[in-house]
């Protein structure tokens, strides 16, 4: 049995790289900003804070874009707003020419993956049960897991290089790993866009790598990556454009090589690094001062 | 196969429990139609208020992420204690008034921590915790004024506050009962349907979100039949305690905590412990001529076992 998949927005993003079947995007090609997001005049605030003042900003489809920002900026909540999780007091947000907000759940659950920071489960699955969840979006209520979910789940797994962890309970394994499960959950909904709230925060360096090479593999399949990062180099060297907020807005919008520049840190961070390049990629790179 | 087997055991014990349950009673062991004619009813209900209170406290305790959830906590079995309390001090207590009093009841709390719960459109597992335990609380206090009020009551407020399933059937009686089964068992059914937004609620609300579970809707739909279902059976069976409590727990130490095993296999062990204390009450019963409420029983054989398997667990 073939996986099902919606119409439309294939992606074999468990397996290996499939190029997209519909649509014009090739992978790195300059994204198309009508069918991924359109942010449209958008406001939102919590009780005691204001957020977003007609904040309007354009993803495009097959874009790798990094969210950057200090703290309190608004980072997570955008990323939160774009995946639906939060509903805007004012303005609009389009998701392939749709308002978002029409999308039925289980629809936008088959294009939208949503990693968060940080994961809890209140009950003891299998890694593999877990991942199996992803697949939650396209079953009917009654309907038991196929093989081919199982299959999907296993490729996943392995793809996250876990799949030594495949019967131990989520609970029983560090929170690096319970992030790699996660991700892998967010693989099995085969999305186009896959949307993650400081995935690497609890990963070593190798997981971290390994994190940040399959981004750069699912974008050159085609999906949408956006990525909410604190480690600015690690946000340049991967991502195809920056998004920098502060203080709620949207400050700068550029390619992180004409970005990450020391005024743009002391700017918003305030404190001024030091500028240097990556030894591979030329890229540029910034280094915090000792003294 | 530890499944399997678990299954099996559960089967093999309901069956044999249930052969046991006809067979025996103070009338002797007999299958006389006339004894049967009274037993099987009180099996029936036995069998569905065991069921239906574990795979409610299962449920419960997936949608609130609380291991310590019981069926009660959402303040529909005190609801229900104030509607017999308040039909035997109004001096209506005919074979169907009391349940009919008693369903009333559950539905009144169940609307009450409902509208306490809503806040700004949106109702949160927390807010629903604190509504039912405040609801249940405000409850006991009217269950407490009405006792006083109706002193020659007390006794049966009493034992209908602690369960039993020893209940008088009327032909009336027992096709209200089977109407109400029958519905419950359909909603028990709708409940085992969303046993995957269930498994997947155990995580963070917003990936539960993300993953296309309609949060808010799965928790309105278990709260409101869990509400339902617990005033059916309270209705007719009483408060029976523990059940809805420690059977999840229970089975999930023999299916592992996926819903999909969890929700029926908590209903077959509900059926089986209190089938199981049904009788140990009948024995009690014959021995001593003196009639104990379902809870005394359900507590003794209940907390043994969930201690083990905590200890078992933390191990």
């Amino acid at each position: 049995m073939t996986p099902r998949t919606p119409s439309g927005h294939f992606h074999n993003c468990v397996g290996p790289a499939v190029p997209f079947s519909k649509g014009n995007n090739t992978p790195n090609t300059p994204a198309n900003p009508k069918s991924g997001f359109v942010v449209k005049e958008l406001c939102f605030s919590y009780t005691q804070k204001t957020l977003f003042e007609r904040l309007t900003v354009s993803i495009g489809r097959g874009e790798f874009c990094s969210v950057v920002g200090p703290n309190g900026a608004g980072k997570s909540t955008f990323i939160k707003l774009l995946a639906r999780l939060l509903e805007p007091h004012a303005g609009r947000i389009l998701f392939e020419e749709q308002l978002l907000s029409s999308y039925p759940r289980r629809e936008l659950a088959q294009r939208i993956a949503y990693v968060p920071q940080e994961s809890y489960f209140a009950l003891d699955f299998t890694v593999l049960e877990t991942v199996l969840q992803g697949r939650h979006p396209y079953l009917k209520p009654l309907e038991r897991y196929h093989s081919s979910d199982f299959a999907l789940a296993r490729q996943a797994i392995d793809r996250l290089g876990i799949s030594h962890l495949a019967d131990k309970g989520i609970n029983n394994i560090s929170s690096g790993e319970r992030q790699l499960a996660v991700i892998a959950r967010s693989l099995v909904q085969q999305p186009s866009v896959i949307v993650l709230d400081e995935p690497l925060n609890h990963l070593d360096l190798s997981h971290q790598q390994q994190v940040l090479f399959l981004l750069g593999e699912l974008h050159s399949e085609g999906m949408s990556v956006v990525l909410v990062a604190h480690d600015l180099n690690q946000a340049a060297l991967v991502s195809q454009r920056m998004l920098v907020f502060a203080e709620g807005q949207l400050v700068e919008d550029g390619k992180p090589d004409d970005l990450l520049t020391p005024d743009l840190v002391q700017r918003y961070w305030g404190i001024r690094p030091i500028e240097g390049r990556h030894p591979e990629s030329n890229k540029r790179q910034i280094f915090l001062p000792l003294k | 196969m530890r499944a399997k087997l678990g299954w099996v055991v559960l089967l093999v014990l309901l069956a044999g429990l249930s052969l046991l349950a006809l067979a025996f009673g103070p009338a002797g062991l007999t299958l006389d139609s006339d004894i049967l004619a009274s037993r099987v009813p009180r099996l029936l209900l036995t069998v569905f208020a065991g069921g239906i209170l574990a795979l409610v406290g299962a449920a419960l305790q997936g949608l609130l992420q609380n291991p310590l959830v019981d069926p009660y906590i959402i303040g529909s079995s005190s609801g229900a204690g104030v509607g017999v309390a308040l039909s035997l001090l109004l001096g209506w207590t005919s074979v169907i008034g009391r349940p009919i009093f008693a369903f009333a009841g559950a539905v009144g709390a169940l609307f009450l921590v409902y509208t306490m719960a809503r806040m700004r459109g949106k109702v949160s597992r927390l807010s629903l915790i604190l509504a039912g335990v405040a609801v249940s609380f405000v409850a006991s206090s009217l269950v407490m004024v009405l006792m006083v009020l109706s002193r020659e009551q007390l006794a049966q407020i009493i034992y209908f506050l602690m369960g039993s399933t020893k209940v008088v059937f009327t032909p009336t009686k027992l096709w209200v009962f089977a109407g109400s089964a029958v519905v419950s068992l359909g909603a028990a059914g709708w409940l085992v349907a969303r046993w995957r937004s269930l498994d997947i609620l155990s995580t963070n609300i917003e990936a539960a979100e993300s993953l296309g579970v309609d949060t808010q809707r799965l928790t309105t739909e278990v709260f409101v039949l869990s509400a339902l279902l617990i005033g059916v059976v309270v209705a007719f069976a009483g408060a029976i305690s523990f059940i809805g409590l420690v059977v999840p727990h229970i089975v999930r130490f023999m299916f592992g905590p996926r819903h999909l095993r969890v929700l029926p296999g908590s209903f077959l062990a509900g059926a089986v412990l209190l089938l199981a204390s049904d009788l140990c009450l009948r024995g009690f019963s014959m021995a001593t001529g003196v009639d104990l409420p379902l809870s005394v029983v359900t507590a003794l054989f209940g907390v043994p076992v969930f201690l083990y398997i905590m200890r078992r667990r933390l191990a």
